[in-house]
């Protein structure tokens, strides 16, 4: 029986989550009382979990490097399209697979940091965290966290920059990370990666 | 409509002489990213090739009624439909081509199994729930067993949805706090682990306020 045109009954809802909102899944743009729902199906419903795991990833991942049979395999399976639509792709004045690339990825996934650098040692008196501003994104959240991830500091800022010369009190040589999160104009949250330093000796 | 469907706009509104060229500027723009999906589900070359091939023609089979059913409501970019679609056509490939084996059934099984056993280890830990994995148990410490894991089942079934979905990606489908993380856009690993583990102790008051304790190893 095919999903995609026949639903099939879980124990939860009545029919397999649709395609739609598993794509306003992905993206978050699902009004609250609705995700709900979705998520309860999705927590009885491996099928369908599988199926938001999986589009998330290729949705999230970078877009797919042209490996030996990643080349021929469209000019063997659609040799017709790639001939016929020359004149066309030729017309765009683009790569299809770069405008791809920008379809199937979003604007901003995340945030570049600036310092301290990874597997820096900072002075523990005057720790500057500095990161890339991203386009449509007011307000920045930072956070410091020790080892094993309690929350030892966070301040919210316009800027790009938080300088905590007095309210950060570290340990000497102890691990700590450090990230910076944010809400884009379209409400979705992305994150820096997780910076690790430490505090010089004094 | 959004931007990235320029090309589907321009493939609905072909008329008959002119579908054939754009459909195969759709494909061009679109298949690197169709590609990938079936690469994605099927690793064997042969596999994912023939999964494409299928996901085109599905994709163009009945005057392009999947694509017609794209909604341009900005609840979704087209591209991501258009991911979740050929997604969910590689597993009607998958069941065309292998149908819903005895495998595919007792794989879902061992992973209710590994589930329930990852969930139970973590829940039961200072519960002292330990023993019931011991070998050999007598009856009634299985009938216990048994007692325990729908007592841990009601347990899960009580909690938020959101909180429910994030158990069962954890404990069911074993990935990481990272991947977690990613896909229901907590803002690092860090919120995973922390919401993990205020969930155990939910879970944990759970079991404790339905008994469970009565199994506990004398």
């Amino acid at each position: 029986m095919e999903r995609t045109l026949a639903l099939v009954s879980c124990r939860s809802m009545d029919a397999h989550v649709s395609v739609d909102d598993i794509a306003a899944m992905i993206e978050r743009r699902l009004p609250a009382n609705r995700r709900a729902a979705v998520e309860a199906h999705l927590a009885e419903c491996a099928e369908c979990r599988r199926e938001f795991v999986d589009a998330s990833t290729v949705v999230g991942s970078p877009s797919p490097r042209s490996t030996n049979w990643m080349r021929w395999v469209p000019l063997v399976a659609a040799a017709a399209v790639v001939i016929a639509a020359a004149p066309l792709l030729l017309h765009r004045g683009a790569s299809p697979a770069r405008d791809n690339e920008r379809s199937a990825t979003p604007a901003a996934t995340s945030i570049s940091t600036v310092v301290p650098e990874s597997e820096s040692r900072v002075a523990s008196d005057s720790v500057t965290f500095a990161w890339h501003a991203v386009p449509g994104v007011a307000t920045y959240t930072l956070f410091v966290t020790d080892s094993v991830g309690t929350l030892v500091f966070s301040e919210k800022t316009t800027d790009t920059t938080i300088a905590t010369s007095t309210k950060l009190h570290l340990l000497a040589g102890a691990p700590y990370y450090w990230y910076v999160d944010a809400l884009t104009s379209d409400g979705s949250s992305i994150t820096s990666p997780h910076i690790s330093f430490s505090v010089r000796n004094r | 409509m959004p931007v990235d469907s320029r090309e589907l706009e321009h493939l609905l509104k072909a008329p008959p002489e002119e579908r054939e060229r754009a459909w195969q500027a759709f494909v061009g723009v679109h298949s690197r990213l169709l590609l990938h999906v079936a690469r994605t589900a099927f690793h064997d070359r042969d596999e994912a090739m023939d999964a494409y091939a299928f996901v085109l023609d599905e994709l163009r089979a009945k005057e392009l009624t999947r694509l017609r059913s794209f909604t341009p409501d900005g609840k979704s970019k087209f591209s991501t439909w258009l991911v979740v679609v050929a997604r969910r056509l590689c597993s009607d490939f998958r069941r065309r081509r292998y149908g819903r084996s005895r495998e595919v059934l007792s794989e879902r099984a061992r992973e209710e199994q590994l589930f329930r056993r990852r969930l139970h280890a973590f829940a039961g830990e200072d519960v002292e729930l330990a023993g019931l994995a011991a070998p050999a148990p007598g009856v009634e410490e299985q009938l216990s067993a048994s007692e325990v894991r729908d007592a841990l089942a009601r347990a899960v079934d009580s909690l938020m949805p959101a909180d429910r979905l994030l158990i069962k990606l954890r404990f069911e489908d074993d990935l990481s706090a990272q991947r977690i993380a990613t896909l229901l856009h907590l803002p690092s690993p860090f919120h995973v682990y922390r919401r993990l583990e205020a969930l155990t102790k939910t879970l944990r008051r759970s079991l404790e306020a339905r008994g469970v304790e009565r199994v506990s190893p004398e």
